[in-house]
């Protein structure tokens, strides 16, 4: 049961993919509905791919999750149907917008509705928290920007920072802190999906590309809990740092390209308290990221030690280090042109 | 038009359902029974909404395919929990409790 090679997995992973490009390629929301179950179809299986008796009740509580906030949402868009009779034209109710936006929330773990993901995420899979963290939540993310109910979303973005960046304080399992810094990440992708939904995007996969190198060394060189941090091992005292820190954002490295954008979208749209609140967020998840950066960098008597572990991601995280000079620049000639073609 | 009477008789069996969701602490197949619940409220509005006014119940018939492949997938999901716990109670989780 344990290692072994499941060529189903391929199936399930085939079935994931597609149930995600069904949601984001549907024009209608009985389509995007089947998405988002055929996503979950494919990927419970694979979360239990080891049969432990912990990987059995967090897929328990990941189906009772997704499956009720999906029904919530197609109950939710029927009625709206019976609204106004048309699945195209909605949203010009204001209680009923609300609810299918709480629904794709909980799908997502925003902070209201966030409580189940931690639960869930403690002693789990590096690979399955990936994608639970990242794959899982295109879809949702894709379908929060077709719904335009704004001050709601602003809510659950504050929300959704200062809390999980408060939350963070007190943990002590790995997997539970990249949850909750994921958590905070997320209000800031919803801050911006009223204003500028291709930035949300362009935050989300930079979070993708700080993310697959430092959980995969995470999930090679530490244990579950922080203070393997502080032993001594193999691991790059370089490289793993400046990742924590990208997530952090810290000016030079990838994860301030995208806090600087949507800053300057935020401050050009008259946000001025939210933008102050987003940050006061991250300036609390700061501490406990130079704390576990601290917990690396002290141990460290040669800094640039010469291992191989960074070989498959090495162009990943040049991008991550030096994407500061190159791409703020390329975006902002990107949206200029694109402004330009549009007026 | 809005709220006729056949939406608000699916919608009744829905909340219904949901009232049955949140009152259930002891056992997951009463879990996954109410999801049915949930299911078949979906299906009874459907029904008589979507599928009378427009005489498109081959609708119904696509929902009633991904709730029966969600029941059989929380099926599965419990006898997996089944075998690595012994039971099926909520009390007996204990990834809340690490």
């Amino acid at each position: 049961m344990n290692n072994k090679f499941f060529p189903s997995n391929f199936l399930f992973i085939l079935i994931m993919v597609m149930g995600t490009t069904m949601t984001l390629s549907s024009p209608h929301w009985l389509t995007m509905w089947i998405g988002l179950e055929l996503n979950l179809m494919g990927f419970l299986p694979l979360m239990n791919i080891k049969g432990k008796s912990l990987e059995a009740e967090a897929s328990m509580k990941y189906f009772i999750i997704q499956s009720m906030s999906s029904s919530i949402l197609i109950m939710t868009s029927l009625i709206l149907y019976n609204y106004n009779m048309s699945w195209y034209s909605m949203f010009n109710h204001k209680m009923l917008s609300t609810m299918m936006l709480l629904s794709l929330i909980l799908k997502l773990g925003g902070a209201p509705l966030h409580f189940w993901l931690p639960n869930m995420t403690k002693q789990m899979t590096w690979l399955i928290l990936f994608l639970i963290l990242t794959w899982q939540k295109l879809a949702p993310l894709f379908m929060l920007t077709l719904i335009s109910n704004l001050n709601i979303l602003i809510l659950i973005s504050l929300m959704s920072t200062l809390l999980g960046s408060i939350m963070i304080l007190n943990q002590t399992n790995m997997q539970v802190i990249i949850t909750y810094s994921s958590i905070s990440h997320l209000g800031w992708m919803l801050s911006m999906i009223m204003i500028n939904n291709s930035l949300t995007f362009i935050y989300f996969i930079n979070y993708i590309i700080i993310s697959i190198p430092l959980m995969n060394m995470l999930n090679n060189y530490t244990n579950n809990y922080t203070y393997t941090l502080t032993h001594k091992n193999k691991i790059n005292k370089l490289i793993i740092p400046s990742l924590i820190l990208s997530l952090a954002g810290l000016p030079p490295l990838l994860g301030f390209l995208s806090k600087l954008l949507i800053l300057i979208s935020l401050m050009q749209t008259n946000f001025i308290i939210m933008t102050l609140l987003l940050f006061m967020g991250t300036l609390i998840s700061l501490f406990f990221y130079l704390n576990m950066t601290l917990m690396i960098i002290v141990k460290s008597y040669f800094l640039f030690e010469n291992n191989n572990m960074t070989k498959p991601y090495e162009s990943i995280i040049m991008l991550n280090m030096f994407s500061i000079f190159v791409f703020y620049i390329l975006i902002n000639i990107i949206i200029k042109y694109a402004m330009t073609i549009l007026h | 038009m809005a709220m006729n009477s056949e939406l608000m008789l699916g919608l009744y069996i829905y909340m219904v359902g949901v009232m049955v969701l949140m009152f259930q602490w002891k056992h997951i197949l009463n879990i996954l029974l109410s999801f049915e619940i949930l299911m078949l409220g979906l299906i009874f509005s459907f029904l008589l909404t979507y599928g009378l006014y427009n005489n498109e119940y081959y609708i119904v018939m696509i929902i009633i395919v991904f709730g029966v492949c969600e029941a059989s997938l929380g099926l599965s999901l419990l006898v997996s929990l089944i075998r690595s716990h012994g039971n099926d109670y909520v009390s007996s989780l204990k990834l809340y409790k690490l």
